[in-house]
């Protein structure tokens, strides 16, 4: 069975924010207000950090970019009172939203902040598309029609492409990625198979030193940054 | 081929319009041709013959060849020259004898808006990168991260060097006035490591006078208290040498 992870390239990530839009426009979440940005609720699926060190004038900024971490021990599974979050066989951590009763307990538990809650419903005409790229038409429609106001929601490393993707019986990491990983122009993200010895993840996560964050609390994410 | 229903070029359109302005307008557009048709006739008048160029469609002038410097070259003397007599001539027909030096290359003194005793800090306007291909402020998911190397949105902000606004006693997300010769506004500070201590900066691109959904009413737009200079010399605008003075609101 694949274990997907992504690999994220701290070197070559310029911080352009792509992979937020393009994920927002995947998923159609929807955009905050500057009332919700200042209370902090707005919903962002992928953030990406500037976290700066230094003084002047020996100042260094990076850019860490942050989608759901898919922890093999994910705090946020451990705690759903309603065990609506889960651990899918290939290592999405995934959810029903049928089943959240949106009591934000897997935000608290969350030690990456990746989690958001919908504090309200989606406008109808949220991202009018009239003109429909021509590669879209063909994926169909998102599994979740609307997003629906008091459940919480997070990124899915598009686990709709990859399925469809299987069905297809397409190479995922090459032929079949994540919105994110499609929209990065410097390459910076990688997506595929942690468990196949082949694949681009592996092959860069052997030859060059990467971590992971919060690594000491021990929640085993699957996305790895590689050292700048 | 003829223009469908009641319609002309926009060439004709322009030519008409400006005909019609009259005084200054009107004028430049004399001797130009007079409509579409005139004045690609007046452009290629001299360069090839117009049934010619009505049948093949296309001019192509000769190919560079690699040596040929006569070509290229558009100086009086026909020799690369330090002392630009380019220069020196446009210079006599338009400022009568100035400084004969200017025409050599040269270091000039930066002409600085507002004197250093009064406003302590230049000011300098950058388009971040939302901003480049002319306004994404109207478009809530590019506006809500338009500060991309902060992280924030929905506004712009005026960014200092953390000592600096230790002496001024601005702390980090505080409204202060950004005061410069030619007026003031109200801005956001962000204290930040990486600004020179003598520079402050501000993005563009948001404070719209105009209605959008998304931008009404988000951020400040420096260009509102930036000075009109130009470098004599070259005649470009100069954006970046107005002196401001920040202090809290």
């Amino acid at each position: 069975m694949a274990k997907w992870g992504m690999v994220i390239d701290l070197d070559k990530c310029v911080g352009c924010q792509a992979c937020t839009i393009a994920c927002k426009e995947e998923n159609s979440v929807p955009h905050g207000s500057p009332d919700e940005q200042r209370q902090r609720r707005e919903p962002y699926w992928n953030r990406v950090l500037a976290v700066s060190e230094g003084e002047y004038p020996t100042v260094r900024v990076e850019f860490i970019s942050m989608p759901c971490m898919h922890c093999e021990e994910a705090p946020c599974v451990t705690v759903c009172p309603a065990k609506a979050t889960y651990h899918r066989e290939d290592g999405i951590v995934i959810q029903d939203f049928r089943r959240c009763i949106g009591c934000r307990y897997c935000i608290v538990a969350c030690p990456y902040g990746v989690r958001n809650f919908n504090f309200k419903d989606q406008l109808e005409k949220e991202y009018h598309r009239p003109d429909l790229p021509p590669n879209r038409a063909d994926r169909g429609p998102w599994p979740f029609p609307r997003r629906v106001r008091g459940v919480v929601e997070k990124c899915t490393f598009c686990f709709h492409r990859i399925d469809k993707g299987l069905e297809e019986g397409k190479k995922i990491g090459v032929d079949v990625v994540p919105a994110c990983v499609e929209a990065c122009p410097t390459g910076a993200r990688l997506f595929g198979d942690l468990e196949d010895p082949e694949s681009e993840v592996s092959y860069l996560l052997a030859s060059r030193g990467s971590f992971r964050l919060r690594e000491a609390l021990h929640t085993q994410p699957s996305v790895f940054y590689l050292h700048s | 081929m003829e223009p469908l229903y009641d319609t002309r070029s926009i060439t004709d359109i322009i030519f008409e319009i400006a005909g019609r302005l009259g005084g200054t307008v009107a004028s430049s557009f004399n001797g130009i041709g007079g409509g579409a048709e005139g004045f690609v006739k007046y452009r290629t008048g001299d360069i090839i013959p117009w049934d010619e160029l009505k049948e093949k469609g296309v001019w192509l002038g000769p190919a560079y060849q690699y040596g040929n410097y006569d070509g290229i070259f558009n100086t009086p003397s026909g020799k690369f020259e330090f002392y630009s007599a380019n220069l020196a001539g446009v210079l006599e027909k338009t400022a009568g004898a100035g400084n004969r030096l200017d025409c050599l290359p040269h270091y000039q003194e930066v002409e600085f808006l507002g004197d250093e005793g009064s406003y302590p800090l230049t000011l300098l306007t950058y388009q971040p990168l939302l901003n480049v291909e002319n306004g994404h402020q109207n478009y809530p998911w590019a506006q809500e991260l338009y500060m991309v190397m902060h992280g924030f949105g929905w506004g712009n902000f005026i960014e200092i060097n953390k000592e600096k606004a230790g002496e001024l006693g601005i702390r980090d997300r505080q409204m202060v006035w950004v005061e410069s010769p030619f007026g003031r506004i109200k801005a956001r500070a962000r204290v930040l490591e990486g600004m020179h201590p003598e520079v402050v900066c501000m993005a563009t691109g948001q404070g719209h006078y105009a209605e959008g959904q998304w931008q009404k009413d988000i951020g400040v737009n420096p260009n509102d208290i930036i000075g009109v200079s130009y470098d004599h010399l070259s005649g470009q605008s100069s954006f970046f040498n107005t002196r401001v003075k920040v202090y809290r609101a």
